[in-house]
């Protein structure tokens, strides 16, 4: 396995990678059909296998606080907008390796925090966590799906029905959410410094 | 004194591919002055499959060391080093991509058997040999991210940092002078 920079070469492989990592989480339906642009600079590595892609990581970062990030700091940041491994090469630290490489990077760039958000999936939260990434904020994603659930949609457009939604709940009564609408969930927001670990030594 | 290298020679395919890539790269003979040691996780069989092989050195004079570092290894993939202060130490560190390795060299005026890194390793081998369990939790929780002395720290249930607990650890248990 190695680590490089992404190349538009790759970009079906991404997209499968993609599409294949997140099919057990909950953004199984966040599909792509073409990998995502950004308008800041970015660090977009790949883990490659046998000229396949089995791991990905793109990070926009800052060259103005607060222009991606949420952070809400006066440095400069780092968004983690995809991070994915390929079902297969799963639990083998892969994911971790590119990590690790984002933050020397990060660190080079002058970087001071990553920023990521996240669903609900335990496993994924777990990660973030174990590898040294805080909590800062969270709201809900919810589903709107169904004539019972879009009922409380309107339109300004004449002759336009709303059949399907999703959106940001940002307030207090998650509970009268989650029994109005079956798709509920908890998008969390983790940040982690980029520091230079040397403890090892 | 742990020979990992030795140990690495009689290991399991991984250890004994790494064994050969060391041979290959020459290493030890190159920077024999500065007495390198092979730490880490690659010697105790407790690597994943992405570890780095990190080798710490003796330098009383890093000018000298960069300047060999970069005359052996900075012609290789994901060539890096760096010059800083750790502890109020001047040390060096180097990493790079030689076949299927990364390598991770680090350096200081300290001698490699009063290094952290190889303290933690001695430490680490005779928890291993009491505890012949663990070895396969730290791999699991290794492959799940954590770092090699979180998961020692996490099974010795011992808390604080991990990179001072397993240091202290040591030291009360009488595993390191």
């Amino acid at each position: 396995m190695k680590i490089k920079t992404y190349t538009s070469v790759y970009e079906k492989s991404w997209l499968e990678c993609r599409v294949l990592a997140f099919l057990d989480t909950a953004y199984y339906d966040n599909v792509f059909r073409k990998k995502e642009q950004y308008d800041n600079p970015a660090i977009e590595l790949v883990a490659i296998k046998d000229d396949r892609i089995i791991g990905l990581i793109d990070v926009e970062y800052e060259s103005e606080p607060n222009s991606v990030c949420t952070g809400n700091n006066n440095k400069c940041g780092g968004m983690i907008w995809h991070l994915a491994v390929h079902p297969d090469y799963q639990r083998q630290g892969i994911a971790w390796q590119l990590l690790k490489k984002v933050e020397t990077i990060a660190l080079e760039k002058g970087l001071a925090y990553l920023e990521v958000w996240t669903r609900d999936d335990p496993w994924v939260l777990n990660w973030y966590k174990r590898n040294g990434f805080t909590p800062i904020h969270s709201y809900l994603h919810v589903f709107l799906g169904g004539n019972q659930e879009v009922m409380n949609l309107a339109s300004k457009l004449p002759d336009l029905q709303p059949v399907q939604a999703w959106a940001h709940y940002t307030g207090e009564n998650e509970e009268m959410i989650r029994s109005a609408f079956q798709r509920v969930h908890r998008c969390t927001g983790f940040i982690k410094k980029v520091i230079e670990n040397d403890s090892f030594y | 004194m742990i020979h990992s290298i030795e140990r690495l020679r009689t290991g399991d395919t991984r250890q004994q591919e790494a064994y050969k890539t060391i041979l290959q790269l020459n290493i030890l003979n190159d920077l024999q002055h500065y007495h390198p040691v092979l730490c880490g996780t690659y010697p105790l069989a407790i690597f994943v499959e992405y570890s780095d092989l990190d080798i710490i050195l003796q330098a009383f004079h890093l000018d000298r060391l960069e300047s060999d570092i970069r005359r052996f290894y900075s012609g290789f993939s994901d060539f890096s080093i760096k010059r800083k202060r750790i502890r109020d130490q001047e040390v060096i560190k180097a990493n790079f991509q030689f076949h299927t390795f990364m390598f991770e060299l680090f350096g200081q005026k300290q001698a490699v058997d009063q290094q952290n890194a190889y303290l933690r390793m001695v430490i680490e081998d005779h928890i291993l040999k009491q505890n012949p369990t663990f070895k396969r939790e730290v791999i699991r929780l290794k492959q799940e991210g954590m770092n090699t002395e979180a998961c020692f720290c996490k099974l010795l249930r011992l808390e604080g940092d991990p990179f001072e607990q397993l240091l202290l650890y040591g030291k009360q248990t009488g595993i390191i002078g």
